[in-house]
């Protein structure tokens, strides 16, 4: 019995009656998830410090208050972004009206992470919303206090003909992309993308995929360490370090790292005090699983600061290995921890080397008072976004869409991008009924005649008869 | 060399930074003008020995549009590979936000028998111009097509970044398996389904330009003798196999028989007493196709042609009358010189017809009110629409050619092209100075949290 096919038909139904088009009515939808946010921020505040001991700073900093300013942007916005777009008409088209219209593209399933699970479920969500779509809701199951309130609060606020959340794991996301959806935006690991991707072949469903990857940090010679450590530690660090764009490891010099190594411990102990495991800005590891993976890390290189953890309480210091060889695991897989691996490379040239011989992650940072260094190595590299001398402070802009590339993903949102990755841009073109005369030279017979006569009048440029 | 070496030459030769400088991609471009206007003659003998092409109907169809391409990227280029500044906030005033397009790496084109041309060349165009390397896989079906290009491509390109590889479903499968940075196929559904599957196991992104039935709707106020000059062009064109022809039409009964023979009229002016004869009339593809064409008539009602020459692959251009929804004529896409019309009693009964099948590529309506026209276009979706003409919007290179659901998914043409094969990186750079300002951000967080 699949538990999902009444859902889907219902919504289904729903999209199939236009409900959803109406501007009227997905600005009454995102007003209503703009007073869940307002309405429930300290339970929401208690799902995040459950789920990971998120501090109601991190909480509000990187989740909440970016889903709100998310809902803003939309409903400030949605007239204009639902605007039929006009376009540049050629010379054979001047008397017609062509422009590209914005349509939802019906059922939308948003399948959504653990790591920041109010963000990464609601700022896709805005957009789906937005789009006009009915929207499905698939929060992770492993940042258990937070599905709970999406699945019994957040539904509330919304129109459930419209829109649902479905719970389960990996089983029942198996179960749910055998139905057809019209658009699939899946934040993960690269494994579970091309599950997804595989499965959305099936009805050939359109995809955003944000997935991971190791994020390089290239720390150059030319540089103030202690304002470099201050912002490499704040964007590793926070979350404990569980942040898809988070720098996962740093490049650089042997000398640059006996300058970083004491930098970094100061960043540290001003952050979260001489004892991380009693400060309230540090959270915690999302499970046991995790755990493990990343205790087992810590005996890759050699621990030079932090290094401790405390199962009971799924705790690990703030940590930064050395002499780390490239094949030991730490290097190998996306940390998505409090670990940070120093790799030493002779330059900027062998970093961009190093960096080039794996795949193209979702972030990628350079840290250098040389504008040179940073252009060249924003030039010689690929990756989803580049900070220069700074880490994810990108994500705070909403004019500027978060996606990856390669095994990093593909597709892209936040902002106005969210509402066009969820509609379908269609060509439309009205054309003039009359005035059929002009068009008689495109219809055959082609006589000798009329190519001339089209020959001679359009001279050596080439120009199309519609 | 095998399939595996020519992909990685291509990617060495990506890696090697070749294709990035601007100047080279328009050279590579300026190149590939040159190939087209000084092989015309053979291009033109490929594409009537493939489908009865003859000058004037490979020129308008399809080199022409390749031309166009090819000067509009040229000379937007600088503009579009430039970087894109951004909106600031107040916490990044100091900063530089912008977004910067670069190559993905290794585009791999799947081009389509019945455009052989265009449908190939003109994505390598945007693949070019974004500065990829591309390799493209011409359909076999068009096989003098595909031959020439793989002839003369090397010729007038860099041979490494820019290959051609020939082939069947063999090769084809081969292909697949190699890693890609993006992927454009034009083909039929199923096609499109392999092509993604095997898209997935490298997480390639895709551009399908898939198929499916557009339907041409005909009001009842409407200039019939304009309407059906227009529908009567589009759709037996190049013998009815062009992917955003009309595939059937959709009318009121009071009006089918002035449909049919309008329709009659000027397929008469456009190709004689006998298509057979007409110089400008093509051919199907080959005989499978002919025998799938032909077996759609079965227990229909020919209003008009209907006779069929399997030996020169000729269909004549055939109308079919009060078409049963259930017939097989209306559950494939046509493909051919068939026009079945299907009678539904106004534009709600249409608009339901239309949205109870799956969304195509191009949908049509004729009508000289503009209510009915806003109507079809409001409750209905498509890959693009025309109102009032048969498939001009897929002519404007300003507008993205591309399907919806299983029409496709992802656009190309034009800046779309660019953007498509393109990866567009969000880039912050800040200067190194100013920690005072950002001593806010670090924990440890106040006691109290200031109020939002």
């Amino acid at each position: 019995m699949d538990p999902f096919t009444d859902t889907l038909q219902r919504l289904r139904e729903a999209f199939g009656s236009g409900r959803t088009r109406p501007a009227e009515f997905r600005a009454a939808q995102l007003r209503g998830l703009g007073r869940f946010l307002r309405e429930n921020k300290q339970l929401l505040q208690g799902a995040l410090a459950q789920d990971l001991h998120k501090s109601a700073f991190e909480g509000d900093v990187s989740e909440i208050i970016i889903c709100q300013n998310e809902v803003d942007l939309a409903l400030k916005n949605l007239h204009a972004w639902m605007k039929d777009e006009s376009v540049a008409k050629n010379l054979f088209t001047q008397l017609d009206s062509a422009f590209i219209r914005k349509e939802p593209f019906g059922l939308v399933l948003i399948v959504a992470p653990w790591n920041y699970p109010v963000n990464l479920t609601l700022v896709p969500l805005v957009g789906a919303l937005a789009a006009g779509n009915c929207v499905v809701l698939k929060p992770s199951e492993i940042s258990k206090g937070t599905e709970k309130v999406l699945a019994e609060v957040l539904p509330r606020y919304l129109d459930q003909s419209c829109f649902a959340v479905v719970l389960g794991g990996p089983e029942e996301t198996g179960q749910l992309l055998k139905h057809k959806f019209d658009y699939i935006l899946f934040t993960g690991s690269p494994r579970v993308g091309k599950i997804i991707m595989a499965a959305a072949t099936k009805h050939l469903t359109p995809v955003t995929l944000e997935l991971g990857g190791k994020n390089p940090c290239y720390v150059d010679d030319d540089c103030d360490p202690q304002t470099v450590a201050n912002r490499v530690a704040w964007f590793r660090y926070f979350n404990t370090g569980q942040t898809c764009v988070a720098p996962d490891y740093v490049l650089c010099s042997p000398e640059m790292q006996a300058r970083l190594l004491p930098a970094l411990q100061s960043a540290i102990t001003r952050f979260y005090g001489e004892d991380p495991q009693s400060s309230p800005d540090l959270g915690r590891i999302i499970n046991h699983k995790h755990f493990q993976r990343l205790r087992d890390l810590l005996s890759c290189g050699r621990v030079a600061i932090g290094g401790q953890s405390d199962e009971s309480e799924c705790y690990i210091a703030p940590t930064v290995l050395v002499d780390v060889q490239e094949t030991e695991p730490v290097m190998q897989e996306e940390i998505f921890g409090p670990i940070l691996p120093i790799m030493n490379v002779r330059g900027l040239d062998e970093a961009i080397d190093f960096i080039n011989r794996r795949e193209k992650p979702l972030a990628l940072y350079a840290f250098s008072n040389s504008n040179q260094v940073v252009n060249r190595m924003l030039d010689r590299t690929s990756s989803g976004s580049f900070g220069g001398n700074e880490g994810f402070m990108y994500m705070t802009l909403s004019s500027m869409p978060l996606g990856g590339v390669g095994n990093s993903g593909m597709g892209r949102y936040h902002g106005k991008f969210s509402f066009d990755t969820f509609s379908h841009h269609r060509a439309c073109l009205l054309s003039c009924s009359g005035l059929e005369k002009l068009n008689a030279i495109r219809y055959p017979p082609y006589s000798e005649w009329k190519q001339q006569l089209i020959s001679w009048a359009l001279g050596k440029q080439s120009c199309t008869l519609l | 060399m095998s399939i595996s070496e020519v992909v990685q030459r291509a990617r060495a030769a990506f890696n090697s930074g070749k294709a990035r400088p601007l100047q080279f991609r328009i050279q590579q471009l300026e190149g590939l003008r040159r190939m087209i206007r000084e092989r015309e003659k053979d291009l033109v003998g490929a594409l009537t020995a493939d489908l009865h092409k003859n000058e004037w109907n490979a020129y308008y169809e399809e080199i022409v549009y390749v031309l166009e391409e090819i000067d509009y990227v040229i000379q937007k280029l600088p503009e579009w590979a430039a970087d894109e500044p951004v909106e600031k906030t107040p916490q990044t005033q100091q900063d530089e936000p912008y977004i910067h397009s670069e190559p993905l790496g290794v585009v791999l084109v799947i081009g389509a028998w019945n455009y052989p041309f265009s449908l190939t060349i003109q994505p390598m165009v945007g693949a070019i111009a974004a500065g990829n390397a591309v390799l493209i896989k011409p359909s076999e079906l068009s096989e003098n097509t595909a031959s020439l290009l793989a002839a003369v491509i090397p010729q007038y390109l860099d041979k490494d970044l820019y290959a051609v590889i020939c082939g069947g479903i063999p090769e084809t499968t081969e292909v697949l398996k190699e890693r890609f940075d993006h992927i454009l196929c034009t083909g039929s559904t199923a096609v499109g389904k392999i092509v993604m599957v095997a898209a997935a196991k490298h997480l390639t992104p895709v551009t399908l330009g898939l198929g499916g039935k557009n339907p041409c709707y005909v009001d009842k106020d409407c200039d019939l003798d304009i309407a059906c000059r227009r529908i009567a062009w589009g759709k037996f064109m190049n013998s009815g196999q062009t992917c955003v022809g009309p595939d059937y039409i959709l009318c009121d009964p009071s009006i089918q028989n002035q449909i049919v023979e309008k329709l009659k009229k000027s397929l008469k002016e456009f190709y004689g007493e006998d298509a057979k004869k007409s110089r400008d009339y093509g051919r199907i593809i080959n005989c499978q196709h002919f025998q799938r064409i032909m077996g759609l008539m079965e227990g229909q009602k020919v209003a008009h042609g209907g006779a069929g020459d399997a030996a020169t692959r000729y269909i004549a251009p055939t109308i079919l009358m009060d078409v049963d929804p259930q017939s097989q004529v209306m559950q494939e896409e046509v493909f051919g010189p068939i026009m079945p019309i299907v009678c539904v009693r106004g534009l709600e009964e249409a608009i339901q017809f239309i949205n109870q099948r799956e969304k195509a590529l191009a949908l049509y309506v004729f009508s000289l009110n503009d209510k009915v026209i806003k109507k079809m276009i409001a409750e209905t979706s498509s890959g693009g629409v025309t109102a009032n003409d048969i498939m001009v919007h897929s002519t404007v290179h300003s507008l993205p050619y591309g399907g919806v659901g299983s029409s496709g998914m992802g656009s190309y043409r034009g800046w779309e092209s660019f953007k498509t094969f393109s990866h567009r990186r969000s880039c912050l750079v800040r200067p190194l100075l100013n920690e005072e300002s950002l001593k806010a951000r670090y924990p440890p967080s106040p006691a109290k949290m200031p109020r939002h």
